[in-house]
């Protein structure tokens, strides 16, 4: 894996929004790098600016000021965003297939195409949803399956998950750790995801960012170095406790 | 448990029935539903009543699918932009809220005494409504569904088509009922008032004049079946059109 290579520079990243009260910050200075092909893990308090941060990430806002840059291609790259609340990012009058290649009709793409790449991701990942049923007929971990492919359909270099485990319930969390590290090890996309579990951030990436409270900035950065493939039961094992205490550490002194 | 359905017809049909046969109601006031269903029968045998119905689902139609087809967009741009909203949520409001009938003269003076007015009238009374809830489909969209299209890429036109006019379907469709069993209610009303030579309001207003109670009566079960029926077509078409409402 390209693991040395710089795949996004975020560079003194700074955002403020307009409220009642004149202007509120929430993002200061942040500044930081994502390897190509890591899996990135955002922790922070509740409500620090996580999800301004990705979305400034994912093109849909944009920074008041500082620099976001992808060296190594100077263009924009493909990304696949996932939504915390899957229920209200689907689309309830689109089938499961019609949902998974929304971006793709959004695109242009030819209906031939769209059902070969349709084939290809499913057969990939081997999913057992009946393609024709409605969303709104699915249980809470396939619904966010299907939000899951619905980025991936796009090729994406980078793949976005905004807290995308926060509204199920623990077994579902748990087979969606699985489905996303097989994803992630299948694909090597480089993967960020927003948590608010300290296990799951610990647990499924290479390194974990903590924001400080409002206006966020990278307060640190630790290194999850547990070995991988990685088993649920890791989760128990010596090296993850001590891991967990350092990263409660962090957070304790990051959120005062 | 569909058979409970026909309980509550049936008890009525009795009780008036009842009433008639014991000689407890004044037969002026109540014919009996015999008297009342023969005449209704008879009203389609002689087929006297096909110019009326004929006449009234005209103006019905016109009037209420212009305020439709003028309603729907208009309600769409208010709930796209908060200005737009603001600028004219005052009187649209206020033109919803003032009865329809109360401008009567007016809608005469405008459109004088024939199809005209009583169409006008129904578009009115079908316009302002559809426009309020119209708006309030597009404005209660899901931000999360249109920042979702977003992030594919999605052209403002393509959130349009492919997000917002699907969420705010099913709440327009609330409105097209609601103005659907009202527009009925003014074509009648205007018809009975303003006067033509056929239309089922006309109808009932010579019955009473003619002082022929039963097919006053006949006409009035015959309105309520048409209203009855046209609801209930409607709300199968929006269980079929937008299907994931309320899921």
């Amino acid at each position: 894996m390209d693991r040395e290579i710089v795949h996004i520079k975020v560079d003194k990243v700074s955002k403020s929004f307009k409220n009642d009260n004149g202007r509120i910050e929430v993002l200061k200075n942040v500044d930081f790098e994502i390897l190509k092909g890591e899996f990135l893990t955002f922790f922070g308090p509740n409500g620090c600016g996580k999800s301004t941060l990705v979305n400034i990430l994912a093109g849909i806002e944009q920074s008041n000021s500082g620099n976001i840059s992808f060296p190594e291609l100077n263009r924009q790259p493909r990304i696949g965003f996932v939504f915390q609340n899957y229920r209200d990012s689907l689309m309830p009058w689109l089938n499961v297939e019609k949902n998974i290649c929304f971006p793709l009709k959004l695109k242009g793409v030819s209906k031939k195409e769209q059902q070969e790449r349709l084939d290809t991701i499913v057969s990939e990942f081997e999913i057992n949803i009946d393609l024709k049923s409605k969303v709104y007929n699915l249980s809470g971990g396939q619904a966010q399956m299907v939000s899951i492919l619905r980025g991936l359909i796009v090729n994406p270099e980078i793949l976005i998950l905004d807290e995308p485990f926060s509204a199920l319930d623990y077994q579902t969390n748990l087979m969606l750790y699985e489905e996303i590290l097989s994803i992630w090890r299948k694909l090597k996309i480089t993967v960020i995801l927003i948590s608010h579990e300290i296990d799951e951030a610990i647990y499924l990436g290479d390194r974990v960012a903590f924001l400080s409270k409002k206006p966020a900035s990278i307060f640190e950065i630790l290194d999850s170095d547990l070995p991988r493939p990685r088993k649920l039961e890791d989760m128990g094992s010596k090296e993850f406790v001590n891991l967990k205490q350092k990263a409660l550490n962090i957070f304790k002194n990051a959120a005062q | 448990m569909r058979k409970f359905l026909v309980i509550g017809p049936l008890l009525i049909l009795l009780l008036w029935w009842g009433l008639t046969k014991f000689g407890i109601a004044n037969s002026f006031l109540l014919p009996s539903p015999e008297d009342t269903f023969t005449r209704l029968v008879e009203l389609f045998t002689s087929g006297e009543v096909f110019e009326d119905i004929n006449l009234t689902f005209y103006r019905w139609a016109i009037g209420y699918l212009l305020g439709c087809i003028v309603g729907i967009p208009v309600g769409i741009l208010m709930g796209y932009s908060e200005k737009f909203y603001k600028s004219f949520e005052f009187l649209i409001e206020f033109f919803r809220s003032l009865p329809v009938t109360a401008m009567f003269p007016l809608f005469l003076l405008m459109f004088g005494i024939g199809d005209n007015s009583k169409i006008a009238m129904t578009f009115t009374a079908t316009v302002f409504i559809v426009i309020i809830n119209s708006a309030y489909g597009v404005i209660q969209t899901k931000r999360t569904r249109i920042k979702a299209a977003k992030t594919f890429g999605a052209t403002n036109f393509q959130i349009f088509k492919n997000v917002v006019f699907f969420e705010s379907l099913p709440h327009t469709l609330i409105g097209m009922r609601t103005t659907l069993s009202l527009s009925l209610i003014v074509v009648i009303v205007s018809e009975m008032f303003i006067g033509t030579e056929y239309g089922l309001g006309q109808r009932i207003y010579d019955a009473y004049t003619r002082n022929s109670v039963d097919e006053l009566y006949a006409v009035i079960v015959l309105l309520g079946i048409i209203g009855y029926l046209s609801n209930k077509l409607f709300v199968f078409m929006e269980t079929k059109v937008a299907f994931w409402t309320g899921k």
